[in-house]
C-alpha cells in the first residue's frame, strides 16, 4: 500500500511504545518501522483502514512531544469510523487512553469522543449516525 | 514482501511553525537493500 496523499506525523518520546499503544488502543497496525542507532524512529507507518500515521521520535529539532508543552497540543488527529465507536471507547479507556469527551450524538449527525494518548496528543473519533445529516 | 520507497524529500515550516514534509518516492528496494544503502534498521512490524 502506497502512503495516502497527506499523513498526519506525531512527535513521540517513546515512538515504539506509541505504536504499540495505537495497536492496542485504537487498533492500528505497524507496518513500518525505520530505527536509528539508540533506539529512535526516524520513520514510520501505522495503518488504520487505507489511511497512515507516521510516528517517529524522540523530537529534535522542532518538533515536540506534547510532553515537552506542558500538555498542550499543536494538532488534532480525528479518524472517521463505519462502525463500533462505542466499543472502540471502552477499548482505547481500558487501554490508558484518557477519555477527554465520552462519545455523544453531534447535530451534524456523527457520534464523537475524544482522547489523549499517553503522551498528550489528541485524538477524536467518529461515526455517522444519522445518514444524510450532513450538509 | 514489503517494499520500501527510497524518497526525495523536503520539510518545510508554515509562518505558525508547523512541520510540513513533502516526499517523492524515487526508487522502491527491498527492506535488505535499504538497510543496505541507508545503515539503518528496518522492522515490518513491532
Amino acid at each position: 500500500m502506497d502512503l495516502p496523499p497527506i499523513s498526519p506525523l506525531l512527535f513521540y518520546r517513546d515512538p515504539t511504545g506509541a505504536l504499540d499503544f495505537l495497536e492496542r488502543a485504537f487498533g492500528f497496525e505497524t507496518r513500518l518501522i525505520v530505527q536509528v542507532e539508540g533506539g529512535g524512529v526516524m520513520h514510520s507507518e501505522s495503518v488504520f483502514q487505507d489511511h497512515v500515521v507516521i510516528v517517529v521520535g524522540p523530537p529534535s529539532h522542532s518538533g515536540a512531544s506534547p510532553l515537552d508543552l506542558d500538555g498542550r497540543q499543536t494538532g488534532h488527529v480525528h479518524v472517521q469510523l463505519s462502525d463500533g465507536i462505542d466499543a472502540l471507547c471502552e477499548r482505547a479507556r481500558a487501554t490508558g487512553a484518557r477519555i477527554q469527551r465520552e462519545p455523544a450524538d453531534q447535530p451534524y449527525g456523527d457520534r464523537v469522543f475524544t482522547c489523549l494518548d499517553p503522551e498528550g496528543h489528541s485524538w477524536s473519533f467518529g461515526q455517522t449516525m444519522q445518514a444524510g445529516a450532513r450538509p | 514482501m514489503t517494499l520500501i520507497d527510497l524518497e526525495q524529500v523536503f520539510l518545510a515550516l508554515s509562518p505558525d511553525g508547523h512541520i510540513w514534509t513533502f516526499a517523492m518516492t524515487v526508487e522502491t528496494l527491498t527492506p535488505a537493500q535499504w538497510d543496505k544503502a541507508s545503515g539503518l534498521t528496518t522492522r515490518t512490524r513491532l
